[in-house]
């Protein structure tokens, strides 16, 4: 009995055991799983890390530059104005230059220290030269410290704007040695002062935060080194749970166990969150400099680093702009870090600490100053590159904007159409408009204007309304005409007398002339300056509508273009950027060349990709094409656009030609000197009458570019195919017929003397 | 040692007098069968076919004139009337095989340089040529006319 009792007790206390190895076994096992578990998530992780943060490329946004300013001497240029530039530019007015962007003006003397940029013939170095004015001109240009003189200098082109990546995020990309040490310094002082010495984690720190947690009862302190805080921004979500500190620490770890402090610290520099501009995040320094001081990194002091490294904390608590007190305070701690931790001086920090925020009131860029513009440049880019390319790979975009131009546009724009509401007794805003302003020699479009409001381009009336051009097509008409100098010339009899014609659909048209009278015999020259309708049906139905469209496709006109009599008093709907292409075939002399907004392209590194030559068409004889330019000077001379010339007598003279629609609906002027070619509509919307015309409405904007801008007069270079004939003046006859003028012919072509009529 | 070492030197310097020496000597002429023409030199030489030009050397010219187009487009941007530079454009485009490129800008040269008979004529010869390699022996001719009328 006893034995069994034994037994028992032996069974029992087998079982125990085996029941207890059995667990430890269990434990045991599900120790070496939860291992595995957990070294195959590392390895994950570890995976996962590597992969990040070698491939890592950051949405970068294309940046888009207007063109530079070009500084030559003999260059017709104001001080005023080179320090309005400098100031857009973001340099700063000092008194002795120390480091690029800044500047110093002395009477007639400004001082820069230009920034390096890369062009595409190569790259301006960041240089100190010292500019001397006389009389509005630019005299000499001299490189300070070595003397040299020299003859021209560019200074970089304006940031007009960028095309983001689809999440809106805002980046610009600051390279290791681009890092400013303060900035390096500031941050370990504030945010990680054993940064150099951890593995990643800063377990004193961590210590000392859960401590904090436990106490309070919730997630209040992080106590995160530069890596964690990197690992947050790369890799978690905001939330604050346990979970995600233990990723938080692992992945921490594993970064600095396999990257250098130098890569941590330049991803940190260009990941951090820095604020909200509007729908847009602003990540990394880079751009917080420019959305804050409006200047590169490397040209921020030693407080404006402080600053920017103190809103880290919450960029939002301690933003500059809404809560500068806040800011002010944080600033001034981060730099009593830096003091006691020796990374400054006393003196250092008694200056900077003593020093306002100076945040400037505008952005290093706006799209919003330029939307017509930048829609076209999008547009034009569009068919190099993926939509994907220009949000992400931090294109630099070169384009063709001239600032000071647009500027010119944008005032004409405001005062003149306010005075043309009064005049035409509208109510404000509902007359529109749009500019084109163009380089006629070789296409580059310096302006651009798709509404009376620059900030607003819902509807880039530039490039896409296309309204009919009214008189604006007669150009193409009369050269037509010209194209044969067998039968027509300058002084050529023609016929302003009514017709009636009977259209496709059985209806009967017939034009009339604007002052409804009828002029009976005109020359064609002078039926061309006062815009008569009569005699250029007439003159368009006798050479033929097949012609007059050949010839608007040599002017470059791409669109449907219909084929009825109407077309010749301008049926055909264009935009004013199409209206610019076609002028800008005559205005140069008869060689075309397409409108051009980009430059050039260049990669993140300022590598470049792509250029946009200047690219010629032969599309107009010489000849042809300077009777034609001569047929739009006589516009201005004693036509419809005569007011130019009592306006602008001084830049005489200049070519153009008004437009008018049924009804006063759309009013359009056309006009170039020797370089600037200009496009101006003015309509409304909803396609109702303006009440005015031409010369009354369009042309006033233009007026006031012009003497804003002032162009270079025409030349009128005759080519060698033309000969001048001494013929009477039938500008006015029958007084002017006393007078005897020179009249330009096709070479071989020119009348005997032509009676006075 | 030391002899060994100034005994090379003079030995060099006794050899470059005598080639010094020898150039001022009248050639004496060797009899064809006379001379010793080392056994290395008798292996045949390939049929020269022209250089053997790296695609990176005609590549980095290429990109050279494409800075100088740059260069151009900035000069003609301040004096878009300098009938010279339309002229040096066509001239790089005439390079660069861009012949029609190089016949319209020669012409916007032409009808800028009023007077220029010299600048005209080489204009002139800028649209001869590129006629030529288009294969329009006819405009080539024409070109070559005016080019002597202008010259």
């Amino acid at each position: 009995m006893a034995r069994k009792k034994k037994v028992s007790r032996k069974k029992k206390k087998t079982r125990k055991s085996v029941a207890k190895s059995y667990f430890k076994r269990w434990l045991w096992q599900l120790f070496v799983i939860a291992g595995c578990v957990f070294l195959s998530y590392c390895v994950w992780l570890n995976y996962q890390i590597k992969r990040e943060f070698e491939g890592k490329r950051w949405a970068i946004p294309a940046r888009v530059y207007a063109q530079p300013t070009e500084l030559y001497i003999g260059r017709h240029y104001k001080v005023e104005q080179l320090v309005a530039k400098l100031k857009e530019l973001g340099y700063k007015p000092v008194r002795k230059l120390q480091g690029p962007g800044q500047f110093g003006v002395n009477k007639n003397i400004v001082n820069i220290y230009q920034r390096k940029f890369d062009y595409w013939d190569g790259t301006e170095q960041a240089k100190k030269i010292s500019v001397s004015f006389t009389q509005q001109y630019i005299a000499s240009i001299t490189e300070l410290g070595s003397g040299t003189k020299l003859q021209i200098v560019r200074i970089e082109p304006l940031l007009i704007g960028k095309i983001f990546p689809l999440h809106d995020e805002d980046r610009a990309l600051v390279h290791l040695d681009d890092i400013p040490q303060s900035l390096i310094d500031a941050l370990v002082a504030i945010e990680d002062r054993h940064f150099y010495t951890h593995h990643g984690i800063d377990p004193k720190g961590i210590l000392r935060s859960i401590y904090v947690n436990l106490v309070s009862g919730k997630i209040t302190q992080g106590g995160s080194t530069l890596t964690q805080q990197l690992v947050k921004n790369l890799f978690l979500t905001r939330e604050r749970t346990y979970t995600r500190k233990i990723n938080e620490i692992l992945m921490a770890l594993m970064l600095d166990y396999h990257y250098s402090k130098e890569s941590i610290l330049a991803a940190y520099v260009n990941e951090i969150f820095l604020g909200q501009n509007g729908a847009r995040a602003v990540h990394g320094f880079g751009t917080a400099a420019e959305f804050f001081f409006s200047r590169p990194l490397n040209e921020l002091n030693l407080e404006q680093v402080a600053l920017l490294v103190g809103m880290i904390k919450g960029p939002s608590y301690y933003n500059p702009r809404r809560h500068p007190e806040r800011a002010l305070k944080r600033r001034n701690l981060v730099l009593g870090a830096m003091l006691e931790q020796g990374y400054i001086t006393d003196a250092q920090h008694q200056l900077a600490s003593k020093r306002a925020l100076r945040i400037t009131d505008k952005p290093g860029w706006s799209s919003a100053k330029y939307p017509a513009f930048l829609d076209l440049v999008r547009r034009h880019l569009r068919r190099d590159y993926e939509n994907e390319d220009l949000r992400n790979e931090g294109l630099q975009v070169h384009t063709t904007l001239d600032t000071e131009m647009q500027d010119a546009v944008e005032q004409s724009v405001t005062a003149e159409m306010r005075r043309l509401d009064t005049l035409a007794n509208f109510k404000q805003d509902s007359l529109e408009t749009a500019v084109v302003i163009a380089s006629q020699n070789d296409g580059e479009v310096l302006s651009l204007l798709g509404d009376r409001d620059r900030e607003q381009n819902a509807f880039n009336r530039a490039l896409d309304a296309r309204r009919p051009i009214g008189s604006l097509i007669k150009p193409a008409i009369y050269l037509s005409a010209l194209q044969n100098p067998d039968q027509y010339h300058l002084l050529s009899q023609l016929d302003d007398s009514p017709i009636s014609l009977t259209q496709d659909n059985g209806s009967t048209w017939s034009p009339r002339n604007y002052d409804n009278r009828n002029h009976g015999k005109v020359p064609l020259f002078r039926s061309m300056a006062k815009s008569y309708n009569l005699s250029t049906v007439r003159l368009g139905l006798a050479i033929g509508l097949d012609k007059v469209i050949q010839t608007l496709r040599d002017l470059g006109v791409r669109g449907s273009i219909p084929r009825v009599p109407a077309l010749l008093l301008g049926a055909l709907d264009l935009s004013p950027y199409e209206v610019t292409q076609m002028y800008q075939t005559i205005a140069s002399g008869g060689l075309q060349v397409p409108l051009k907004t980009v430059r050039a392209v260049f990669d993140s590194n300022g590598q470049p990709l792509k250029k946009y030559d200047l690219e010629v068409r032969e599309y107009l004889k010489p000849e042809h094409a300077f009777l034609t330019q001569y047929l739009l000077a006589s516009v201005v001379q004693y036509g419809t656009a005569a007011r130019l010339k009592r306006e602008l007598p001084s830049l005489m003279p200049l070519a153009g030609k008004t437009g008018t629609t049924n009804d006063l609906r759309d009013t359009w002027f056309a006009g170039f000197g020797d370089r600037l070619l200009g496009v101006v509509w003015i309509g409304r919307d909803d396609n109702a009458p303006t009440k005015l015309t031409g010369s009354t409405g369009a042309m006033q904007v233009w007026l006031g570019i012009m003497k804003r801008v002032k162009p270079v007069p025409l030349m009128l270079l005759h080519p060698e195919t033309i000969e001048w004939s001494r013929q009477p003046d039938l500008s006015n006859p029958p007084e002017s017929c006393n007078r005897q003028i020179d009249y330009p012919f096709v070479s071989g072509k020119a009348p005997n003397t032509i009676n006075c009529y | 040692m030391i002899f060994f070492r100034y005994s090379c030197i003079v030995i060099v310097c006794l050899y470059l007098s005598a080639c010094s020496s020898q150039e001022n000597r009248p050639e004496t002429l060797i009899p064809v069968e006379e001379r010793y023409v080392p056994a290395e030199d008798k292996t045949e030489l390939p049929a020269y076919s022209g250089d053997k030009v790296q695609p990176t050397v005609i590549a980095s010219l290429i990109e050279d004139s494409n800075k100088a187009i740059a260069l151009l487009e900035r000069a003609l941007r301040i004096e878009p009337g300098n009938a010279l530079l339309w002229h040096q454009f066509a001239q790089v485009r005439l390079q660069q095989s861009n012949w029609q490129q190089a016949i319209a800008l020669a012409r916007k040269s032409n009808a800028l340089a009023g007077n220029d008979q010299v600048l005209k004529s080489r204009n002139w010869a800028v649209i001869a040529s590129a006629y030529e390699k288009l294969g329009d022996p006819e405009k080539a001719k024409e070109a070559r006319r005016q080019q002597r009328l202008s010259g």
